[in-house]
């Protein structure tokens, strides 16, 4: 597929094409700092997210802890970065979940065609109408409130644009030579969907899938902000952030640094959306 | 054309059967009933309340039951406040979350909607990109971050504006625009991509051509074409809302039926929950409905397809 011989090494291809588009590279320096902070500040820092420290209580940021502590005197700065990793492992697993379903889902539909492309896309279209966050929180109800389950369910529900978007390139692909030579040289199937029809459509995958992931973050906050998420002492950006409204009038910090994290976080990977899909999918 | 529209009707109600239905069985296999911490009660007592219930009936039957109330709209007893009807909660935290939600829809399009074509008429130009870059911070923000924020700002701070509660008509302020910012920046974006798509067709470059002003071009010629994108947008947007409403109601302590939902989810106070699910899906599939029939009337392709 890739016609034009880059000798260069991977990396350093990639590094150039991030750095061609601003937003892409304002974009990837704030999420690239952020991982390295979530990574290892918990595991440099003498402090750990779970334990009190009654004595010191809410402290405002200072030399010893940055962030200022938190109610029962625990460090936020380890605490901003655990909900970080949190997050952040949400938006990978959540975001894979979701396509795994959606490319598969899209793409039978799409290489089917007929009747059976018209009842799954028909079953898509009345899942669109059911209220996606409900069904999370009942599950969360139902089954306990448990992170993987919580991971699976953010993805399982997001799984239905991206069906649509893979569905509709692979329509498009299906009558081309390439596939027709395919198929007449004996592929199966299932050879001819996941080699020759899904790699085609990475484009608007991987543009939609830069979109999906700061929306599984923004829904797991708001799911932990409720209660309903990740619950203590594991931390979440969301459930930080509903601890520190709650002290908003006495200790602006603790509702400040998760806050703003979050808000960074999203924003860095709202622009690596939109530099992508600038680059890749500019008909949009 | 009213073939269309009668299996549209049809596809709707199927839907909402299909909600109702999973929803009901979800909550029934869910483990732990409602009344679990009043486990100690005398058996012939807890009957009583199961009978009441129904709790004591066969699945199916019950199932049968649950679905011939709601066909006549009634959505039972709250497991939890035992003296109301699931009907009567909603109906009062509706009222509420509807305002909110009706506001801050309307304000997003006032707002949005003029610069979504401010920057499409003047694409690429420099306050096009600043339209775009905001609208990047725009869909940024979360709620649940933008309100405790404003309520800082706003209601602590600086104190122009009541810090919760839906008192006063500037108390509707603060959870009105917190609301409202996402959709703002997103129906911002659709209106631009809407008419920089329609801006590129030929009739408008001869609208153009033959010395009409902008304001008529866009109005009479563009607008119509232009906000397709927009109007089905809407469908997914009043869903978000009501579903944003749930933080929103949270931060600024307003009684809504987001609230009722996270009680009742919290309570495992299952008819409720159920109640809420239904009444959001039926209100979302008729509101979807009701958009597919503007866009039919507005969009002359889809007429004769």
């Amino acid at each position: 597929m890739n016609t034009n011989q880059d000798k260069r090494s991977r990396a350093l291809q990639c590094i150039t094409f991030m750095n061609s588009n601003i937003q892409l590279r304002t974009g990837t320096i704030i999420l690239v700092f952020f991982i390295v902070c979530a990574l290892l500040v918990p595991i440099v820092s003498s402090y750990s997210f779970y334990k009190n420290d009654l004595d010191l209580g809410p402290v405002s940021p200072n030399a010893a802890h940055l962030f200022g502590t938190d109610d029962l005197g625990r460090d936020m700065l380890v605490r901003c970065m655990w909900g970080l990793r949190i997050s952040l492992l949400i938006g990978i697993c959540a975001t894979s979940v979701s396509l795994f379903i959606g490319v598969i889902y899209g793409a039978i539909a799409g290489y089917a065609g007929g009747r059976a492309d018209m009842l799954m896309m028909r079953i898509v279209d009345m899942l669109y109408a059911y209220p996606f966050i409900f069904f999370v929180i009942i599950l969360m109800v139902v089954f306990g409130k448990n992170i993987f389950l919580l991971f699976a369910a953010l993805g399982a529900v997001q799984w239905l644009t991206i069906s649509r978007i893979v569905r509709g390139q692979v329509l498009s692909l299906k009558n081309r030579d390439f596939i027709k030579a395919a198929r007449i040289s004996g592929c199966s199937t299932l050879k001819i969907i996941f080699l020759h029809l899904i790699p085609n459509c990475f484009g608007p995958i991987i543009v939609y899938t830069a979109m999906t992931v700061p929306t599984v973050i923004m829904e797991e906050s708001f799911l932990s902000f409720l209660g309903l998420g990740v619950q203590a002492p594991m931390a979440s950006l969301g459930s930080l952030i509903s601890d520190g409204v709650e002290y908003m009038e006495t200790g602006a910090w603790i509702l400040f640094f998760p806050g703003a994290i979050l808000c960074l976080v999203l924003f860095s990977l709202n622009f690596i959306a939109e530099g992508l899909r600038q680059k890749i999918d500019p008909a949009r | 054309m009213i073939r269309m529209i009668i299996s549209r009707l049809f596809q709707s109600l199927v839907t909402l059967f299909l909600i109702v239905t999973f929803s009901f069985f979800m909550m029934r296999i869910a483990p732990g009933g409602p009344f679990d911490s009043e486990r100690n009660l005398p058996p012939e007592i807890e009957a009583n309340i199961m009978a009441k219930y129904r709790l004591d009936l066969p699945i199916m039957s019950q199932y049968v039951y649950y679905m011939s109330d709601v066909a006549k709209g009634d959505l039972g007893l709250s497991f939890r406040y035992q003296d109301h009807t699931v009907n009567e909660l909603i109906f009062e935290g509706a009222k509420v979350s509807f305002t909110l939600g009706a506001f801050a829809l309307l304000f997003a399009l006032i707002v949005g909607v003029p610069f979504g074509i401010i920057g499409a008429r003047r694409e690429e130009s420099v306050l096009d990109h600043m339209i775009v870059t905001t609208t990047v911070f725009g869909i940024s923000i979360p709620n649940l971050v933008l309100g405790p924020v404003l309520v800082m700002l706003f209601a602590i701070l600086l104190p122009v504006f009541p810090a919760g509660g839906l008192d006063s008509v500037r108390s509707y302020f603060l959870p009105v625009l917190t609301l409202s910012i996402f959709y703002m920046a997103y129906i911002t974006r659709l209106t631009r991509v809407g008419f920089i798509g329609i801006g590129k067709r030929e009739f408008v470059v001869t609208a153009k051509a033959k010395g009409l002003s902008e304001p008529a071009i866009i109005f009479r010629h563009m607008f119509r074409g232009g906000i397709l994108p927009l109007v089905s947008f809407l469908g997914p947007a009043a869903a978000g809302i009501l579903t944003g409403s749930i933080v929103i109601e949270k931060i600024f302590q307003i009684p809504g039926i987001g609230q009722h939902f996270v009680q009742g989810a919290l309570n495992r106070d299952y008819t409720l929950v159920m109640g809420v699910v239904v009444f959001y899906s039926a209100l979302i599939i008729t509101f979807n409905f009701i958009i597919d029939l503007v866009y039919l009337a507005l969009d002359p392709q889809v007429k004769y397809r």
